[in-house]
C-alpha cells in the first residue's frame, strides 16, 4: 500500500509541477553520453574562445589527441606533431622539416589556442575548428582523402570514436571528414594551456625574481621597452593586430592582414603572439627571420622600419626609430621573457603522445 | 493511521510544490523603461573615419585616429526637477572601430522626463584597481601596469600627424587617479516611458586637443603616458568632448 501512496504522490508531484520543470530540465540530445570537459582558466586570463558548435568533451579530446600523432590522415608519414613537438613547445622551425625559412609562415606554437580569437599570422581562420581543414593539402599531409577514408574505417578504434564524438554522423564523407577531424584536433588544442612559468609563480607569491628579472619586467612593463601595450596582461598578447616595423616593402606573406581584409589599412600588420614559452619557439616574427631573442630585441631596439601603417604605439618620444636601450637593459629583458618559459606542458602526458 | 499520514504528508507537499504558482502577483504597471546611449565621433564638423589622415588639428597638424577606445563611469541622470537619480556604479567599455562597443542601455530607467546626465571619461579611485574590472580582452587591453601606478588606461586615443618633418605616431594615453574626466550634459533632455528610449552623444576628437590649452605633439608630446603635465592638458581639456 505504501508503494502506491509513493508512486501516486510522485506522479501527482511531477505534473503539478511540470510548468517550473520545463524550464529546468535539461534538453535531450546526443550530447547526453558524451562527458563534458571543463576548461580551467589561469587567474586574471578572460574567458576562453569555446564555440557551441564544437564543445570539449573528454572523449572529443581524446579523439583530437589521438589525430593529433596520427600519421594516418597523411600520405608522407607526417601528422601534426610532425610540426608541433611537444618538447618544443609545440611548434618546430621551419628548416627542420625542410621548408625554407621565409618562403613559408612561421609554425606557430601551441599554447593558449582557446584564449586565440583569430588563426594565423595574418588571421586567415576565424575560428581554431577549420583550421586544420588546410592541413590535408599537398603541403602539409598531401591527403588523398579515399585512402584515408578507407584506413580509418578500418582501424580498430576510429570509427567507434567518431561515431560517439559527432552523435553517430557518418564523418567518412570527403568534406565532412576533413571538417570533423579539424573539429576534434581543436579540442586537444585548445586544452594545451600555459600558466606554469616562474613569472606566474611570481605573481602568486611563490617565488621571487632576480634583479635583472626584476628589471627587465619593469622595462617591460613601462614606456621605456613599452612591450605592455601588446604583450600585456596574462596572456602576453592583445590578440590585436599590429605592424611593428618589420619592413619597408610589402611583398607576398609580408603583407600580412592586407591579404585578408584587402585594405591598405592592414598592410603589413600581424597577429601579436604571445610571449609565453618564447625562449622555447625560435624562430620568431611571422617569417621566422630572427633566430634568437636577443635579435627581436634588438629589431625593436635599433631597426623598425618605418612606413605608413605602422602602430603608433611604436613611435616613442624622442626616438622614433627604435628603444635605443644599451646592452645590460637589453639582457635585463631578455632575463625577463625567459621567466615566461613553462616546461610543465613539455612533457604533460595529457598533451603526449596517446 | 498510515493512510493518513499519507494523505497529510501529500497534501502539503503539493501545496509547498507549487508555492510559486499561488502566490505568483499580477504583472505590476509598467513605471521603468530602458534608455540606450549610442556613441558617434567627428572631428569638428565633419564625422570620424578612423585610419584616414587629413583632420587637421588646433595645432595645425594634418592627423588621423587609428584606435579610440576608453571607459565611461558614474553616470548620473539628471530629472526635470534637477534632482539627481538613477546613479550607475558602473565601467563601461567603448570603442570607436567596434559597432559592439558603441552603445549603453541603461534598463529599468524610472519613468519621466530628464533633463541631462553626467559622467565620467575614466574610472573612479574605488575602480581604478588592477584586477577590478572583469578579466575580459577589452579589460585585460586597458590595464595600466603595476609599475606605472595600476589600474586601467582611461582612454586609449592613437593615430598619425603630419609635421614638417614627415609622418609620425600619437599616442595619448590616459590614466592615474586624478585624471578622469567628469562630463556633464545639462541640457541633453529625454523622455523615459514603457519603451527604450534612445540618445544620441557624439565625441569631437578635436576637443582633445583644444579648450582651453592647445595640445602641441611635438611641444607637448606624442605619448602622454605617464607624464603629468600631458595627462592634465588632456584631461582638461576633455571636459567638452561630448555633446
Amino acid at each position: 500500500m505504501r508503494k502506491f501512496y509513493i508512486i501516486i504522490f510522485s506522479f501527482v508531484l511531477l505534473i503539478a509541477c511540470r510548468n517550473d520543470k520545463s524550464t529546468t530540465s535539461p534538453s535531450v540530445s546526443g550530447d547526453t553520453t558524451l562527458t563534458p570537459y571543463t576548461l580551467k582558466t589561469p587567474p586574471h586570463f578572460p574567458p576562453p574562445y569555446l564555440p557551441s558548435y564544437n564543445p570539449l568533451t573528454v572523449e572529443g579530446i581524446a579523439l583530437g589527441r589521438r589525430l593529433f600523432y596520427d600519421s594516418i590522415l597523411s600520405s608522407n608519414g607526417r601528422s601534426c606533431s610532425y610540426c608541433h613537438h611537444q618538447n618544443l613547445g609545440f611548434m618546430v622551425k621551419n628548416s627542420d622539416i625542410g621548408l625554407a625559412p621565409g618562403l613559408y609562415p612561421n609554425i606557430p606554437a601551441l599554447i593558449n589556442e582557446a584564449w586565440n580569437p583569430y588563426y594565423g599570422w595574418d588571421g586567415v581562420f576565424p575560428d581554431a575548428d577549420h583550421v586544420a581543414i588546410g592541413d590535408f593539402g599537398p603541403m602539409f599531409f598531401n591527403s588523398n582523402i579515399v585512402n584515408v577514408i578507407a584506413k580509418l574505417k578500418a582501424d580498430s578504434a576510429y570509427p567507434a570514436m567518431f561515431k560517439k564524438v559527432f552523435h553517430g554522423e557518418d564523418v567518412f564523407v570527403d568534406g565532412v571528414l576533413q571538417e570533423r577531424v579539424a573539429f576534434a584536433l581543436a579540442q586537444f588544442v585548445r586544452t594545451i594551456v600555459s600558466s606554469n612559468s616562474k613569472f606566474d609563480r611570481f605573481m602568486m607569491g611563490f617565488e621571487q625574481l632576480t634583479t635583472q628579472e626584476s628589471e627587465g619586467y619593469n622595462l617591460f612593463m613601462t614606456e621605456k621597452g613599452d612591450c605592455f601595450h601588446c604583450h600585456g596582461s596574462m596572456l602576453f598578447t592583445d590578440n590585436l593586430f599590429h605592424n611593428t616595423g618589420n619592413d619597408s616593402v610589402f611583398v607576398g606573406y609580408n603583407r600580412g592582414r592586407f591579404n585578408v581584409t584587402g585594405q591598405e589599412k592592414d598592410m603589413g600588420l600581424f597577429r601579436t603572439p604571445t610571449l609565453r614559452n618564447c625562449e622555447l619557439t625560435a624562430p620568431y616574427m611571422h617569417d621566422g627571420r630572427y633566430q634568437t631573442l636577443d635579435e627581436v630585441i634588438e629589431h625593436y631596439n635599433s631597426g623598425v622600419h618605418k612606413t605608413a601603417t605602422i602602430d603608433p604605439i611604436m613611435t616613442l618620444p624622442g626616438k622614433e626609430m627604435g628603444l635605443l636601450l644599451n646592452s645590460t637593459k637589453k639582457q635585463q629583458l631578455k632575463a625577463f621573457l625567459l621567466t615566461l618559459t613553462d616546461t610543465t606542458i613539455l612533457n604533460n602526458p595529457k598533451f603526449g603522445r596517446p | 493511521m498510515k493512510r493518513a499520514y499519507f494523505c497529510i504528508l501529500f497534501f502539503i507537499i503539493i501545496a509547498s510544490s507549487c508555492k510559486k504558482d499561488n502566490t505568483e502577483a499580477p504583472p505590476p504597471t509598467t513605471t521603468v523603461g530602458n534608455l540606450t546611449v549610442q556613441f558617434s565621433y567627428t572631428f569638428d564638423a565633419t564625422a570620424l573615419q578612423t585610419d584616414t589622415i587629413g583632420y587637421v588639428n588646433a595645432a595645425g597638424y594634418k592627423m588621423s585616429v587609428t584606435r579610440l577606445q576608453y571607459y565611461l563611469s558614474k553616470f548620473v541622470l539628471v530629472n526635470a526637477d534637477g534632482i539627481t537619480t538613477y546613479p550607475i556604479n558602473q565601467a563601461y567599455y567603448l570603442d570607436a572601430k567596434d559597432p559592439y562597443f558603441s552603445s549603453i542601455t541603461f534598463i529599468d530607467v524610472p519613468n519621466g522626463n530628464y533633463k541631462g546626465l553626467r559622467f565620467m571619461i575614466g574610472l573612479d579611485t574605488a575602480m581604478n584597481k588592477t584586477y577590478y574590472l572583469p578579466a575580459t580582452v577589452e579589460n585585460n587591453n586597458m590595464e595600466w601596469p603595476v609599475q606605472m601606478g595600476g589600474g586601467y588606461h582611461f582612454m586609449k586615443l592613437e593615430g598619425s600627424f603630419i609635421d614638417t618633418a614627415g609622418t609620425w605616431g600619437y599616442n595619448m594615453h590616459l590614466g592615474t587617479n586624478g585624471n578622469s574626466v567628469n562630463i556633464s550634459l545639462p541640457n541633453k533632455a529625454f523622455l523615459i516611458n514603457s519603451n527604450t528610449t534612445s540618445i544620441q552623444l557624439k565625441m569631437n576628437v578635436s576637443e582633445w586637443f583644444k579648450n582651453p590649452s592647445t595640445y602641441d605633439f611635438n611641444i607637448d608630446g606624442v605619448y602622454s603616458m605617464g607624464k603629468a603635465p600631458a595627462m592634465l592638458k588632456l584631461k582638461n581639456n576633455g571636459v567638452d568632448v561630448f555633446n
